[in-house]
């Protein structure tokens, strides 16, 4: 009685070669496994035998990646996207892909795709706000940080993140009328439970910015 | 002796030519050696001799009759009876030959005449009974019978049609309702009695054995069949029963050969063509099957069976309409043929016509309303998630009428497992009913251990239930009765690639180990 999941799928394998699942399960297993060069024998010799499948596209894709081998990743991505254009796993693929080449605009529009089809992703909003720039894209960053915890409200990494974002915006630039409606949303957060578990540091940049912020000639009317 | 009353009598009338009862004496010489030419001669003069001589009018129409001159029969008998009007023997021969002229109240009413004149005129009752053939008439065919078989018990013709009397049945209520008067038991002793009296009767061999065939005594069956085929080789009947017989014990080799013989002996003979047809489609011989069954079926177009079969075999052809044709006409003949619905439905769905399947399905369980395995089916076929609900209700009934339906609780359970429904506005719900699921799967495997898709669906709920050590142990079975089940060995892997479950499954195969360990010990202590 084998407990190694290999031994079953190379009898499935062995017994039904064209199973599209059971390759796709093996190849995964020998990535996991930390086995990419197997891996993509393995695809291109199904793919080659019994025709395209796009998930196993994908998953040549991502051995490539693990190799190093960008192009071809490129390569094999996009012939699953041929096929599979909605399919937010090939999506997310495509947008590992294009972060590993330093693509960030390709990244982006990937994730932006993916957002197209499953809007209540915190995943995707948490690696949108992780492409920009918190200093010269700070305002976008603590959008995509916000949506991402407005979906999930329980999750500490993204409020530490999204304060840290709300800090970096405001220390940067002087407080602009744009900003106004999100001064109330700042403090607002600073009277989350989860506030008082952020690390000192952040916690007293932000008592720092409410400060400057209630001085503010604005205070008023950031109040109402 | 006969010579020497010939001579005598030639002699008188040489003597005296006008000698009317030696003419007719001398006729009855002749009708006794079968003369009959010279008998009618002789019988004719005597009458026209003595115009009031009644026996001699008889015995002319008798030999009128016999030379099928039935009109000068008839008005010799007639003058017979006038002339004398208690005269038993030419009322009896005026009602055979009423028979002949098939004026058959007229000779029912002659041979009660017989019978007022001579009560114990045997054959005048029996004969009477034999025309007695209509259902409403079984009563008094049967006392007639009997009248005559108590007036002469050894009388073979009486008791063989009094058996076959009581071998049918068929008569009739006071209402004209049909009723069943078989009696089975008194015929065979009829039977029997024939036999008695005249062993070579192959009729009644045949005939008992017909008997003991409904009553499922196949060894006496079949040795009063195999006398009646030594009397008369060529006995078609005799044959076709015997196949029977044979088929009913498995030996199909002999049912074929006593079909074809049956068949040799009388060609138009659609029941053994439609047996031996259905005999060969079960051997899988479907050429030969076709072509006797497509005889039967142009000897018997009304044979509702022989076009159900003709049709199963046409289920291989490319065209599909050639089956369906057939199976219509079944169902044509007899609209309550529930098996020709339930193939006509295997047939539309294998020829892509899934609406139509349904439809025949339904049908079956409309004319035969505890057809379980009909039920499935229609329920099998209900698959897209609007017909949810009657997929259920069908699966239900299917499994109210025969619990231990291992096909159906394995579906059953899919559909459960699945569990994806269309509300009334068109919403798609995925409801799965897991523990539902799993008692049909269970069940499933109850019935029937070696159902290894069984054991693979059961796998794949208890993984979604994480009941993993349960889930690893099912889909193993599966794979150990079916070693070459892709799926199962796919999903074993799916389970083992799952964290959790392989730590679980590795802790329950230490476990054992740990208890006998501990209970080695506790011997050895």
């Amino acid at each position: 009685m084998s407990l190694d999941p290999m031994y079953h799928l190379l009898k499935a394998l062995e017994l039904d070669p064209k199973n599209p699942k059971a390759a796709y399960l093996h190849s995964k297993l020998l990535l996991d496994q930390g086995s990419p060069n197997a891996a993509i024998d393995f695809i291109n010799s199904y793919l080659a035998e019994f025709g395209s499948h796009p998930d196993l596209h994908k998953l040549l894709a991502l051995a490539y990646l693990q190799t190093g081998m960008i192009e071809k990743a490129e390569e094999s991505i996009s012939q699953a996207l041929i096929q599979l254009p909605r399919s937010t796993d090939i999506l997310h693929a495509a947008f590992r892909i294009k972060k590993a080449k330093g693509d960030k605009f390709s990244a982006f529009h990937f994730l932006e795709r993916i957002i197209r089809h499953d809007d209540q992703s915190v995943e995707t909003y948490w690696e949108m706000a992780q492409l920009l720039d918190p200093k010269t894209e700070a305002e976008k960053r603590t959008n995509l940080l916000e949506i991402s915890y407005s979906i999930n409200s329980k999750n500490f990494k993204i409020f530490k993140e999204l304060i840290i974002s709300y800090c970096d915006w405001f220390e940067g630039t002087l407080p602009q009328k744009e900003q106004h409606s999100y001064r109330k949303t700042f403090f607002d957060h600073t009277q989350s439970t989860f506030f008082l578990k952020l690390p000192q540091e952040v916690r007293k940049r932000s008592m720092l910015i409410l400060k400057n912020i209630t001085l503010h000639k604005d205070y008023f009317n950031f109040l109402t | 002796m006969v010579k020497n009353a010939k001579q005598l009598l030639e002699k008188a009338i040489e003597l005296d030519p006008k000698l009317s009862p030696a003419h007719f004496k001398l006729g009855l010489l002749y009708q006794s050696e079968g003369d009959f030419n010279s008998a009618i001669t002789y019988f004719e003069q005597a009458v026209s001799l003595d115009p009031s001589f009644p026996a001699a009018e008889c015995e002319l129409a008798i030999e009128l009759g016999r030379q099928q001159k039935f009109e000068d029969a008839r008005e010799h008998f007639l003058n017979a009876l006038e002339l004398d009007p208690n005269f038993v023997k030419a009322y009896f021969n005026y009602a055979l030959l009423l028979v002949e002229l098939n004026d058959l109240e007229e000779a029912k009413n002659n041979f009660d005449k017989v019978a007022e004149i001579d009560q114990n005129y045997a054959p005048a009752y029996f004969n009477k009974a034999k025309l007695l053939t209509n259902p409403d008439d079984f009563e008094e065919a049967r006392k007639n019978y009997e009248t005559a078989l108590d007036i002469k018990e050894d009388y073979t013709e009486a008791h063989y049609s009094l058996a076959k009397l009581l071998l049918g049945g068929k008569a009739t209520n006071k209402d004209g309702s049909n009723v069943d008067k078989r009696d089975w038991e008194v015929a065979k002793s009829h039977f029997y009695k024939v036999l008695q009296i005249d062993e070579n009767s192959h009729k009644a061999n045949y005939n008992l054995a017909r008997i003991l065939f409904q009553e499922n005594s196949f060894k006496k069956a079949k040795s009063y069949l195999a006398k009646a085929i030594k009397l008369l080789p060529k006995y078609s009947k005799a044959h076709y029963l015997y196949a029977r017989i044979w088929e009913q014990e498995k030996n199909f080799e002999k049912a074929t050969l006593h079909y074809n013989k049956s068949i040799e002996y009388f060609s138009d003979n659609p029941k053994a063509l439609f047996h031996l047809g259905r005999l060969q489609f079960l051997c899988d011989n479907f050429p030969e099957a076709e072509k006797n069954l497509k005889l039967s079926i142009q000897l018997d177009p009304q044979n509702a069976k022989a076009n159900y079969f003709l049709a199963k075999i046409l289920t291989q052809d490319k065209d599909p309409s050639l089956a369906k044709k057939h199976f219509y006409r079944a169902l044509e003949i007899n609209p309550d043929f529930a098996e020709a619905y339930f193939d006509l439905a295997f047939h539309s769905e294998h020829s892509g016509d899934i609406n139509e399947a349904k439809i025949h399905f339904q049908k079956a369980t409309d004319v035969e309303q505890n057809f379980a395995e009909a039920y499935f089916n229609l329920a099998r076929l209900s698959s897209t998630p609007s017909e949810y609900d009657l997929a259920e209700r069908n699966f239900e009934t299917a499994l109210e009428i025969k619990e231990d339906f291992d096909e159906c609780h394995y579906f059953f359970g899919k559909l459960l497992a699945k569990g994806e429904k269309m509300t009334k506005d068109g919403t798609l719900l995925v409801q799965p009913q897991t523990e539902r699921g799993i008692y049909h799967f269970k069940q499933a495997i109850k019935i029937n251990p070696l159902n290894y898709k069984a054991f693979y669906e059961l796998g794949i709920l208890l993984s979604k239930q994480e009941q993993y050590e349960e889930a690893f142990q099912s889909l193993h079975t599966s794979i150990e009765i079916n070693p070459d089940f892709a799926n199962g060995h796919y999903q074993l892997a799916v389970l083992l690639m799952n964290k959790s479950a392989q730590s679980e499954i590795a802790k329950a195969k230490k476990a054992p180990r740990s208890k006998q360990a501990s209970l080695s010990k506790s011997k050895k202590k």
